[in-house]
């Protein structure tokens, strides 16, 4: 692993999120078991919320920057850049540093916040998606190696999701608007990636608090592309997006009268497998949209 | 900064000034490109209208987007494509964002906002941990959640007087004195 980050740490501060952490951890599972055969060393971080940038964001922008940066002032104590496992986790940590690189008075007044629990943000820590650390400090060729179990035969979907690389102005990696890691992962690992047309359609998560007719909407035209483009799942790097698409299918079902059934895997869960992970180890049995029983079909047991 | 009292202004978009913010807000050229490519208006056909939002927010008129939703700002999925397509670099999630957190303080936020942001409160994280889940975790073999310090989240969102706008409507009002 090549060390070429501002710091150069050579581990990484591991950021799950708390939707991984408190709801669907067998993901985490499966990124601290791919990050082992990949020897990339990571150590808990001691995170609040990131916050959530559409809760938190929403509610009030001052507190959101302020809670990320009170992140970003605990990574820089330990001088380890930060791996995240979320896309939102991801976007909200880059924003705050990104914002408060360009306003100078905005720093002043979050660290006088961060002041009262004797904390300073500086901003020389870096966050990286884990699909960034995959692509660049591990490399496709290294994770090739390591395929003992290649996916030959998936024909699966890529939905990369909103906040992994929109704005591009701030998160600076991958297209914007029609992403390519994702599916050069799945190629690495020896499945077949399915182009469709909705392929940057949001999952419809941030609306469905608000107005969960137009997320169904949304998530109806995801679906009927997918399928038409005979995808039979769908592999994903966000948990909003996981768990928007698992629980999707249902509502789906219910409002659209649409039935099919779509097992959602994290991209991570896929290397593990294609690594040697058994399905049992990895807590497959977990997801909601029934997985195993597919995995068996293509020999992972 | 005023906004941070959040109690001066009518609308945090009024006055931006020669902010990147406000100088994004007043490039528009009204082109349509952010409707024509958001999944929401799609959905919604046309009712959620990222470009009449912020031609509400040029003409002086955001207090109709704070008071009578119309066009729903909460409706942003906040897929960040508008941001993306705009060919005047107007940022438009973050002036929607500016529009929500003005309605915040007037008191016009859906539910599961206001929850969501007292949850962190509560416990530091939006998604808090559960019992069945942190036996799960055990079984994958994963270490505990590390809990954050929750002084120091009490106090941060108690400086940005986040908190005690969020529950002042709740309480009758001699009981505001004891969450401040």
């Amino acid at each position: 692993m090549t060390e070429t980050t501002e710091n150069s740490p050579k581990q990484y501060l591991l950021f799950p999120g708390c939707v991984i952490q408190n709801r669907i951890p067998f993901i985490e599972k499966s990124a601290r078991y791919i990050f082992e055969k990949l020897n990339v060393s990571v150590q808990d971080a001691p995170f609040g919320c990131c916050p959530d940038p559409i809760g938190v964001q929403s509610t009030d922008r001052q507190t959101w920057l302020t809670l990320g940066a009170r992140n970003l002032a605990i990574a820089e104590e330990t001088n380890k850049n930060i791996i995240s496992l979320c896309n939102g986790c991801t976007e909200t940590l880059k924003t705050v540093k990104y914002d408060l690189a360009q306003h100078e008075h905005e720093k002043e007044e979050i660290n006088q916040r961060l002041g009262k629990i004797n904390k300073k943000y500086e901003g020389t820590v870096q966050i990286y998606h884990f699909v960034q650390t995959l692509i660049e400090q591990v490399g496709l060729d290294t994770i090739k190696k390591m395929v003992k179990k290649p996916l030959t035969g998936l024909k699966i979907a890529p939905h990369s999701g909103c906040h992994y690389s929109r704005p591009h102005q701030i998160m600076e990696w991958d297209d914007p608007m029609k992403p390519k890691w994702l599916e050069e992962l799945l190629l690495t690992l020896g499945a077949e990636s399915v182009s469709y047309d909705e392929l940057t359609l949001c999952c419809g998560s941030g609306v469905a608090r608000n107005n969960p007719d137009v997320s169904a909407g949304m998530m109806k035209r995801k679906f009927e592309s997918i399928l038409n483009a005979e995808a039979k799942a769908i592999a994903v790097i966000c948990p909003s997006c996981f768990q928007q698409l698992e629980a999707g299918q249902r509502t789906v079902k219910k409002v659209y009268n649409l039935d099919f059934v779509l097992p959602v895997f994290y991209i991570t869960e896929l290397m593990a497998l294609a690594f040697g992970a058994t399905v049992d180890e990895l807590g497959i049995k977990f997801h909601s949209i029934k997985a195993t029983e597919f995995l068996k079909i293509l020999g992972f047991e | 900064m005023e906004e941070a009292k959040h109690e001066t202004k009518a609308c945090q978009i009024d006055d931006l000034g020669e902010s990147d913010l406000g100088i994004s807000l007043r490039s528009c050229y009204n082109c349509s490109t952010c409707t024509v490519n958001c999944p929401v208006a799609l959905e919604t056909e046309g009712k959620f209208n990222p470009r009449t939002i912020i031609q509400l927010a040029n003409c002086g008129f955001e207090d109709r987007l704070i008071s009578e939703g119309k066009p729903e700002v909460w409706d942003c999925t906040m897929c960040e494509t508008c941001d993306e397509v705009c060919p005047q670099n107007v940022k438009l999630g973050e002036i929607f964002v500016r529009v929500k957190n003005t309605a915040m303080q007037h008191g016009r936020i859906p539910n599961n906002y206001k929850d969501e942001t007292l949850q962190v409160f509560e416990c530091g994280k939006a998604i808090p941990s559960q019992a069945a889940i942190e036996k799960r975790r055990k079984q994958l073999g994963l270490p505990d959640a590390i809990a954050p310090d929750m002084n120091e989240i009490h106090t941060i969102m108690n400086e940005t007087g986040v908190k005690k706008i969020l529950t002042k409507n709740d309480q009758p009002p001699a009981s505001e004195n004891k969450t401040a």
